[in-house]
C-alpha cells in the first residue's frame, strides 16, 4: 500500500469563519475514502482543497509525493465529479468526455476512441453524440464519471455524487460506483452527508464536525465502536445513557447492567450506548440477570422487524426486534406492557464525550 | 342568454385591449404608413406631389453620397459595438466571477447602468466638455506638460463620436452579457480547469460560447442604437461624421425633400429590422442547442 494523498495540518478560514480546522489525513492507493458529515462541517471544502479549487489558509496538500498546495486544478493529477455534474451543455456527450484529453495534444481520432471506451465503461457507448440535456439524471452522472475517469487521475474526487438522484436510482448508482472503482482500481475520495451511502461504499469513513475530524475508521468500526455520541448518533441509531462502571457492573438508569471487565475506568460518570438491534425484549417473568425493567411506549412496524420504544426510569430507548425471531409468545409486545430488556454486555459502547458530567 | 354572455365578454375584451391598440395604430402604424406613402411621392416645390414611382429608392442606391453615409454609419456603429464588447465583456466577467461580495457586485453593476437614468443628451454633451479645446483632457495634458497649448484634435471627428457613443450605449452591452455570464454555473468553469485547461482555453471553449446569447444581444442593441443615433454627430462629430439619421433629418428640414427622407428612413428601418431578425434567429439556434 502506498500513500497517495496526504493532508498535513490543513486549515481553511473564510474571513472569520473556520471551514476546516487543522485536519491531517492520508489516503492509500486504491482506497475508497468517504468524508461524512452534516452540511457545513467542512467536508466539501476539504475535498475542494484536494482538487485545487480552494487554497488552504494553513497546511499542505501532497498528492503522490508531490506538494501541490499552491497548484491550480489543471496542474494536479486529480479529477472531480461535481454535485451538479457540470457537463458542458454546448458539447455532445462524447466531446464532454474527450474534453480533458485534447489538452494533452492527443490526436482527434484517439480522443474519440478513448472517450467512447470510457462511455462503454459506464454503459453509455450509444449516447456518444447526444447532448447532456437529452440524458436522464443517472446518465448525466455516468457521463461525469466517464469524463473524470478517462483522464486516468491518481485520485478521483466525488462531491455528493448521488445526492441529485432519486432514492431508487441512488441505490443502483451506489452499486455501479463501487463496481467502477473496483474495475479501474482508482483511489476515490467521496463527500456525502448520507451515512448509509458512506457505510455501503467506503473502505474508510472520516466523520467530520465543525471543520474537524471526529473519527476515522472502517465502516464496521464506526458502527460498532463509535468514539463519541456524535459519531454514534450520526451513523445509525444509538441509545445513549449516562452511567458509572464498578467492576463488572454498570450502574445506569437506576439499575445494574453486566459489562465486560475493563470496559471503562472505575467510578467515573460516562456516556454509554447500544444499538437498537443489540438488545432483546423479554417478558417480565423471564428469569434473567442484569436486565432493565421497562414499559413499552411505542411500536413502529417495519415489515421484517419492529422498533419498540420503551421507557426505562424516564429514559426512552429504542429496540429493534426481528418479527420472525420473536421468541416469546406471539411475537411483539403491546403498548403499555411491562417488559425487561437484556442488552448484550459486549455490545455496550463507551463514548468519550464532553457531555459526561 | 349564452350569446349575450359571449357578447359581453367580447365587449370587455375589446375595452381592455382598445387603448393600447389605439395607441399602437395611431403612433406606430399610421406614421409608418405615411412614410411608406411619402417614399413613393415626388419632391416638388413647395413640398411634394402624390405619385407612385421608385425614383427616391433608385437615388439612394445609385447616388454614392447616400451609400457612403450608410456605410459610414455602419462602420461607426460596428466600431462602437466592438469597442463596447471589448470593454463590457471583461467588466461583466470580473463582476460575475471575481467579485465575491454581492453588495460590491451590485454597486459596480449599477455604476454602469445608472447613467441610463441621466438624460442621453447630457451624457453625450459631457464628452464635448471633456474633449473640447478648453476641456478636461486638454487641461490635463497641459498641466502635465505633454501639450504646450490646447489641441483641437480630440473633438469634432469620428473618433470623438465613437468614444461618445460607446460611453452612451455601453450599458446595453454590459446588461445582457452580465445576465448571460451569471447563468453559467461556476462548476462548469471549475470543471474545465479540473480537466486540465488553463484560464484562457476555458474562456475560449466554455465561457465565451455559453455567453454568446448575451454577446449577440448586446451587440445587436448597441449596433442598432448607434446606427440610428443623430445627436452625437451633431454634438461631437465633425464634417466627416454625418450619419444616416442626420441625412434623414436634413431631408425633412433644410433640404425639404420629404419623399427622399421617407425612403431613406424606410431603408434604415429595413436594415435595423434585418439585423434584429438575424440576431434573434441566432439566439434561438443557440438556445435550441443549449437547452
Amino acid at each position: 500500500m502506498t500513500e497517495i494523498v496526504a493532508l498535513k495540518n490543513i486549515s481553511k478560514h473564510f474571513g472569520t469563519v473556520i471551514g476546516v480546522d487543522n485536519v491531517s489525513l492520508t489516503v492509500e492507493q486504491g482506497e475508497f475514502v468517504t468524508l461524512l458529515g452534516p452540511s457545513g462541517c467542512g467536508k466539501s471544502t476539504l475535498l475542494r482543497m484536494i482538487g485545487g479549487f480552494e487554497e488552504p489558509t494553513q497546511g499542505g496538500v501532497v498528492i503522490s509525493g508531490k506538494d501541490v498546495t499552491h497548484l491550480p486544478p489543471n496542474k494536479r493529477p486529480v479529477n472531480i465529479v461535481f454535485q451538479d455534474y457540470a457537463l458542458f451543455p454546448h458539447m455532445s456527450v462524447g466531446k464532454n468526455v474527450g474534453y480533458g484529453l485534447r489538452v494533452g495534444g492527443m490526436r482527434r481520432t484517439e480522443v474519440a476512441e478513448r472517450a467512447s471506451d470510457a462511455l462503454e465503461l459506464v454503459g453509455l457507448a450509444d449516447r456518444f453524440d447526444a447532448k447532456p440535456h437529452e440524458l436522464s439524471g443517472g446518465q448525466r452522472q455516468r457521463v461525469a464519471l466517464a469524463r473524470a475517469v478517462v483522464r486516468q487521475p491518481k485520485v478521483l474526487l466525488l462531491d455528493e455524487p448521488l445526492s441529485a438522484l432519486d432514492a431508487n436510482l441512488r441505490e443502483a448508482m451506489q452499486v455501479e460506483l463501487k463496481r467502477l472503482q473496483r474495475k479501474v482500481g482508482l483511489t476515490f475520495i467521496m463527500v456525502t452527508h448520507d451515512q448509509t451511502e458512506a457505510l455501503a461504499l467506503s473502505d474508510r469513513v472520516i466523520v467530520m464536525r465543525e471543520g474537524r475530524v471526529m473519527q476515522d475508521g472502517t465502516p464496521d468500526v464506526l458502527y460498532d465502536r463509535p468514539s463519541s455520541s456524535y459519531v454514534a448518533g450520526f451513523i445509525g441509531t444509538t441509545n445513549l445513557f449516562q452511567g458509572q462502571v464498578r467492576g463488572e457492573t454498570l450502574h445506569a438508569l437506576g439499575h445494574q447492567l453486566l459489562v465486560p471487565k475493563g470496559l471503562a475506568p472505575d467510578g467515573s460518570m460516562l456516556t454509554f450506548g447500544f444499538r437498537p438491534e443489540k438488545a432483546e425484549i423479554l417478558p417480565l417473568d423471564a428469569a434473567a440477570k442484569g436486565t432493565l425493567p421497562a414499559t413499552v411506549t411505542d411500536i413502529l412496524y417495519h415489515g421484517n422487524s419492529a422498533r419498540i420504544v420503551v421507557d426505562v426510569s424516564g429514559v426512552s430507548l429504542s429496540i429493534d426486534q426481528t418479527i420472525a425471531g420473536a421468541r416469546h409468545g406471539s411475537g411483539l409486545p403491546e403498548i403499555g406492557d411491562r417488559v425487561q430488556i437484556a442488552i448484550s454486555p459486549d455490545r455496550i459502547m463507551v463514548l468519550a464525550d464532553e457531555v459526561a458530567a | 342568454m349564452t350569446a349575450g354572455v359571449v357578447k359581453r365578454a367580447r365587449l370587455r375584451q375589446f375595452l381592455v385591449l382598445s387603448p393600447p391598440l389605439l395607441w399602437t395604430v395611431l403612433f406606430m402604424f399610421v406614421p409608418y404608413a405615411i412614410l411608406v406613402v411619402y417614399s413613393f411621392w415626388r419632391a416638388q416645390f413647395p413640398l411634394a406631389v402624390p405619385d407612385f414611382q421608385f425614383g427616391n429608392y433608385i437615388e439612394i442606391f445609385t447616388d454614392p453620397q447616400y451609400l457612403n453615409v450608410l456605410l459610414r454609419t455602419a462602420k461607426i456603429a460596428g466600431l462602437v459595438s466592438l469597442l463596447s464588447l471589448l470593454l463590457a465583456f471583461p467588466y461583466a466577467y470580473f463582476l460575475v466571477f471575481k467579485v465575491r461580495k454581492p453588495g460590491l457586485r451590485l454597486t459596480l453593476y449599477m455604476a454602469v447602468v445608472a447613467p441610463l437614468w441621466v438624460s442621453y443628451l447630457l451624457r453625450a454633451y459631457t464628452w464635448k466638455t471633456i474633449l473640447g479645446t478648453e476641456g478636461l483632457l486638454n487641461s490635463f495634458l497641459m498641466s502635465t506638460g505633454i501639450l504646450s497649448e490646447p489641441s483641437s484634435v480630440f473633438l469634432y471627428n469620428q473618433t470623438a463620436m465613437i468614444i461618445t457613443l460607446t460611453y452612451v450605449f455601453i450599458p446595453f452591452m454590459v446588461m445582457p452579457i452580465y445576465a448571460a455570464l451569471e447563468k453559467i454555473p461556476p462548476s462548469l468553469i471549475e470543471a474545465s480547469g479540473d480537466l486540465g485547461e488553463g484560464a484562457l482555453a476555458t474562456l475560449a471553449k466554455i465561457t465565451i460560447p455559453l455567453a454568446m446569447p448575451g454577446i449577440v444581444a448586446g451587440f445587436t442593441m448597441t449596433f442598432c442604437l448607434s446606427f440610428g443615433d443623430f445627436i452625437s454627430p451633431i454634438l461631437v462629430g465633425g464634417p466627416d461624421g454625418l450619419m444616416i439619421a442626420n441625412v434623414i433629418a436634413a431631408q425633412f428640414g433644410a433640404a425639404l425633400n420629404w419623399p427622399l427622407g421617407s425612403a431613406l428612413a424606410l431603408v434604415m428601418l429595413v436594415i435595423v429590422l434585418g439585423i434584429i431578425t438575424a440576431s434573434d434567429r441566432f439566439e434561438r439556434l443557440g438556445q435550441a442547442r443549449l437547452s
